[in-house]
């Protein structure tokens, strides 16, 4: 028979070891907390700020209203350079991201209708940032080309040709189109996982590392009471995490949960499973805490860029989107963005409940298997 | 003065412990190289086949060349639509498509506008999705105009490769992983375990002991540097247009500030456990999120901007880009160096002190 007296005791040993190491504790709330506002605000893919800089051989009107309808926006900041730089010398020496040039007679050209060119030069190093820049240099030209053909169409209104197509969009569930709003149920998630697979890998190995787990072996403590005593404490400090960071997404970034709680919990319940269990099955494998960790952290690493946080899942080529298939996070994560995004219900979520659930069974099956009473 | 022989004994002490444990060596090389293959290959920024629904109420033949014009690109694909009135909340929900396309009666005789609706729980993907649709509608659909012809010039990357990003950035982020990592490790396992004291008593020096337990993951560092460089520029053909001898000098440089970091937190975690979570949320998680490795530096918020500049992989990882991909040189990156250079000596001079502080 399982008692719980002994479990309880155990749960009692287990906090009371957590909570006496201050550094535990910072790392398990502190930490969370900074993440939570690191992370909310660092990771997004927009392009702000660049550095574009202008080789303006014009000097005309014209060009200088060019040069002032991309000061406006806070896609790029525009660093004054001599006109004798070489655009690829400033770009070698990261003094601009984007440079554009305009040759003599640019003003003339355009003001007459006829073809004009401007050259950009882009960094193109990181090939995301770069991509965008050309489409906002795009957009930004195109933009004061319409305003200039407005203001002479009214000078000489000629019928206008009005079989363009006009396309309207609209953002559904985030129309501001808010990048926390997609993150920080990431985070959460990234969390959850980090905390529960972390504390439960380090669990069993530390009592081996320091000898005590012979201590405990010689007690008439059963397997399953060991069991429950080490991972029930993880379960209770991984679920008040979830709240502390569910409760600072609210204050912090005023993110509300559209579905429901309740739902929320039960999934993390149910995924927690699958983490705890993986914890354990690296625990009984290892011989120190070094090596615990190590390999807690390369397969956390590997989930996490596969899990669709940065990058959707979707992107990914087929073989790759496979593997993604049996990532628990990946799964859990799109559960947690359903819910706080969509208020997605559990009709919505039926796949997922299966995924999380056929894992946890499976996962923290084998770690009780493998967790055996001896050294 | 620290004696060159006692460096060593300890230097070798450590090597040993590296390597009976097979297991943390082995993922210290297999871990970049998965790395390097799932960022080469999935980390791809650009959305393909997005599933849209269409609802055409207009059955004619403009509309349907204007979903003729959607479907063949490879940016959408068709999903069917159930029968009855549209309702796209509930797709996205469903997740069964990502966009609805809604043409009205009468389209392209008294009515030109359509609505687009997209899902944007994922917002770059919506504005890239937003963006897809414009360029269709304005190809396909608009009278071309005399204008400004842009020219664009794409520099060392014509190619808009993600590999080309991402392979410099990993060299940075596993060299602070396992020199920050493995040595805040080693050091406060021995204090664990209880062995400091037995060094202590010793009479070695406590800068021996530091630069002893440095040295062999100097070198595992440097090892692990290079096989990654070699395999991004074999499997992904990233470019080296810089000069080696200057890519090895900042290396070297940016070992010792990962060094010194895991020192610092060494000195300050007292378990093991201690020093993994600080470690990691002093290293992998700065070096990921704040250092431009991933997300430019220039989006972020003004506070978070200045964070960066305690971030060594920041100024390392504009080295080896800069190395790498623009083929700088020394008169282009000393700036970098020198605040690597100043940060690893700040670390270095209260590591130590506040080692020699646990001493007595």
């Amino acid at each position: 028979m399982i008692s719980l007296k002994v479990i309880g005791s155990f749960i009692k040993k287990e906090f009371r070891q957590i909570m006496r190491s201050r550094e535990m504790l910072i790392v398990l709330f502190a930490l969370p907390a900074v993440q939570l506002l690191v992370m909310g605000f660092a990771v997004t893919n927009e392009v702000k700020n660049l550095n574009l800089s202008f080789l303006d051989y014009d000097r005309s009107a014209t060009s200088r209203a060019l040069i002032q309808s991309f000061d406006s926006t806070d896609r790029f900041r525009i660093v004054p350079v001599s006109n004798a730089a070489k655009p690829e010398e400033l770009i070698s020496a990261w003094k601009a991201s984007v440079v554009i040039v305009i040759p003599p007679g640019f003003g003339a050209d355009y003001g007459q209708g006829r073809q004009s060119n401007l050259q950009v030069i882009v960094d193109g190093i990181d090939g995301n940032t770069a991509s965008v820049a050309n489409s906002f240099v795009a957009g930004v030209v195109g933009d004061f080309h319409r305003k200039r053909m407005q203001e002479t169409m009214h000078r000489s209104p000629i019928p206008r040709l009005n079989t363009q197509v006009e396309l309207l969009s609209s953002m559904t569930f985030n129309p501001d189109l808010r990048s926390s709003l997609n993150t920080i149920p990431g985070i959460i998630a990234i969390l959850v996982t980090v905390t529960s697979m972390m504390l439960s890998a380090i669990s069993l190995v530390k009592e081996k590392e320091l000898g005590t787990l012979e201590q405990l072996l010689v007690t008439p403590v059963k397997k399953a009471e060991l069991m429950a005593g080490k991972l029930i404490p993880y379960l209770i400090i991984t679920l008040v995490q979830l709240q502390v960071a569910i409760v600072l997404a609210g204050l912090i970034f005023r993110i509300e949960l559209a579905g429901s709680y309740g739902l929320l919990l039960l999934f993390s319940m149910i995924y927690l499973f699958t983490t705890l269990g993986l914890g354990i099955l690296i625990s009984t494998r290892v011989a120190s805490q070094q090596q615990a960790m190590f390999f807690s952290w390369f397969i956390m690493v590997i989930i996490i860029l596969l899990s669709g946080f940065f990058v959707p899942v979707q992107n990914m080529p087929r073989g790759i989107r496979w593997i993604s298939f049996f990532n628990p996070l990946s799964h859990y994560m799109t559960v947690l963005r359903e819910i706080v995004i969509k208020g997605s219900g559990i009709t919505q979520l039926m796949k997922e409940l299966w995924i999380l659930g056929g894992s946890g069974v499976l996962i923290f099956g084998l770690s009780v298997i493998s967790f055996r009473k001896r050294v | 003065m620290p004696n060159l022989n006692r460096i060593k004994a300890i230097a070798e002490k450590e090597v040993f412990h590296i390597l009976r444990d097979s297991r943390t060596l082995t993922i210290i090389f297999i871990m970049p190289l998965l790395q390097l293959i799932i960022f080469g290959y999935a980390m791809n920024m650009e959305i393909r086949q997005v599933p849209l629904v269409v609802d055409d109420s207009a059955l004619n033949s403009s509309s349907q060349a204007l979903i003729d014009a959607f479907i063949h690109t490879d940016y959408f694909h068709l999903v069917p639509k159930d029968e009855g009135i549209l309702n796209p909340g509930e797709l996205f929900k469903e997740r069964r498509a990502q966009a609805t396309l809604s043409i009205p009666q009468g389209f392209g005789k008294d009515s030109f506008t359509v609505l687009l609706k997209i899902d944007a729980s994922d917002p770059n993907s919506a504005q890239m999705i937003q963006n897809y649709a414009n360029g269709i509608v304005n190809n396909r659909f608009a009278i071309a105009g005399a204008g400004i012809t842009l020219q664009p010039l794409i520099l060392y990357n014509p190619d808009l490769k993600s590999s080309f990003f991402f392979v410099p950035g990993l060299i940075a982020l596993i060299l602070v992983m396992i020199c920050a990592l493995l040595t805040s490790i080693s050091i406060s396992r021995e204090k664990e375990m209880g062995t400091m004291e037995q060094i202590l008593v010793s009479p070695v020096s406590a800068t021996e002991i530091l630069l002893g337990k440095v040295l062999p993951y100097i070198f595992l560092g440097l090892m692990d540097a290079l096989l990654i460089l070699g395999v991004g520029m074999l499997l992904f053909q990233v470019p080296f247009r810089g000069e080696f001898i200057v890519f090895l000098g900042f290396t070297f440089l940016y070992v010792l500030t990962s060094l010194c970091l895991g020192l610092l937190v060494s000195t300050v975690a007292k378990t093991q456990q201690g020093a993994m979570m600080m470690a990691l949320g002093m290293t992998l998680l700065p070096t990921l999120l704040l250092s431009g490795y991933m997300f430019p530096i220039s989006s972020m918020p003004v506070i978070l901007q200045k964070i960066t500049y305690i971030i060594p992989a920041r100024y390392y990882l504009q080295i080896i880009r800069g190395i790498m991909l623009k083929g700088n040189s020394v008169r282009h990156l000393y700036q970098s160096g020198l605040s690597l250079l100043i940060m690893s000596v700040t670390m270095l001079i209260i590591a130590s002190r506040r080692f020699k502080l646990r001493l007595s």
